[in-house]
């Protein structure tokens, strides 16, 4: 049992719950242990990925999907291998957001997902390959997409690198 | 900026000490080997811009969160009277 004091509170977790990202995140290289927290125990779409290592590092992360229904990525063979699945659809993928004041104007990073492994809870950021998916969607544009495919037109995302 | 055309096992030298090789050239992508000193950093271009992003995502302030949180909420789950939904949003 252990304890960190964050923005969010302490927080007790067991080591099991720690999420292993053997090579950090990119800028963050030397970070490689982290916990996903839940803000409010009603609503996960939103959650906090929290270094126990500098409990001053801490990024917020949302499930892609929620967004960018379509959300597929593909990882290389070596990114696969070394999170020990077969399939790219065997990992669970968190996307980090850049939170502005008002939420359309929040930025979502889709081109470097966080993968996780649901078994193993190892963790990777990949840069996934193609131009499909940027570094920096502006959600309102994302929730606007969303809409007008459900509608029946379709626009392209407006996307800012 | 110099642009140059190489064909698969041809090279460019840059400065004294650094070699740029074609290895191979395909439908995926061109492989390129790199011989430079250590000290000198070599990123793909995407790895940079990853780091810049992630810099800007850093430790994001409490109360953009909650406000955050709350439109996700709404947004995802639509209250109808009393009774909470838990399907997207209809237009």
């Amino acid at each position: 049992m252990k304890l960190i004091t964050t923005d969010y509170g302490d927080i007790q977790y067991e080591k099991e719950d720690l999420i292993l990202f053997s090579d950090g995140l990119f800028g963050f290289t030397d970070l490689t242990e982290y916990l996903l927290i839940c803000l409010n125990d009603e609503d996960n779409s939103l959650l906090i990925l929290q270094s126990t290592q500098r409990p001053e590092i801490s990024f917020a992360v949302i499930n892609p999907v929620l967004l960018c229904p379509d959300y597929s990525p593909v990882l290389t063979p070596e990114e696969l291998f070394s999170m020990g699945v077969k399939d790219s659809e065997d990992l669970s993928y968190y996307a980090i957001c850049i939170v502005k004041k008002d939420l359309q104007d929040s930025m979502v990073n889709l081109k470097c997902p966080l993968a996780i492994n649901p078994q193993t809870l190892k963790g990777m950021q990949v840069i996934l390959e193609g131009s499909y998916y940027q570094f920096r969607h502006r959600i309102g544009d994302l929730l606007q997409d969303s809409e007008n495919t459900e509608s029946g037109s379709e626009t392209n995302a407006d996307i800012e690198t | 900026m110099l642009i140059l055309r190489r064909k698969k096992d041809e090279s460019i030298l840059i400065g004294d000490n650094i070699r740029i090789t074609i290895v191979e050239c395909g439908s995926e992508g061109v492989r390129i080997a790199i011989d430079a000193p250590k000290q000198i950093s070599i990123l793909r271009e995407e790895l940079s811009k990853a780091e810049v992003v992630n810099k800007d995502a850093l430790t994001p302030q409490s109360e953009y969160l909650q406000t955050m949180q709350t439109a996700l909420h709404h947004l995802y789950h639509p209250k109808i009277g009393n009774m909470e939904q838990k399907n997207p949003p209809e237009k």
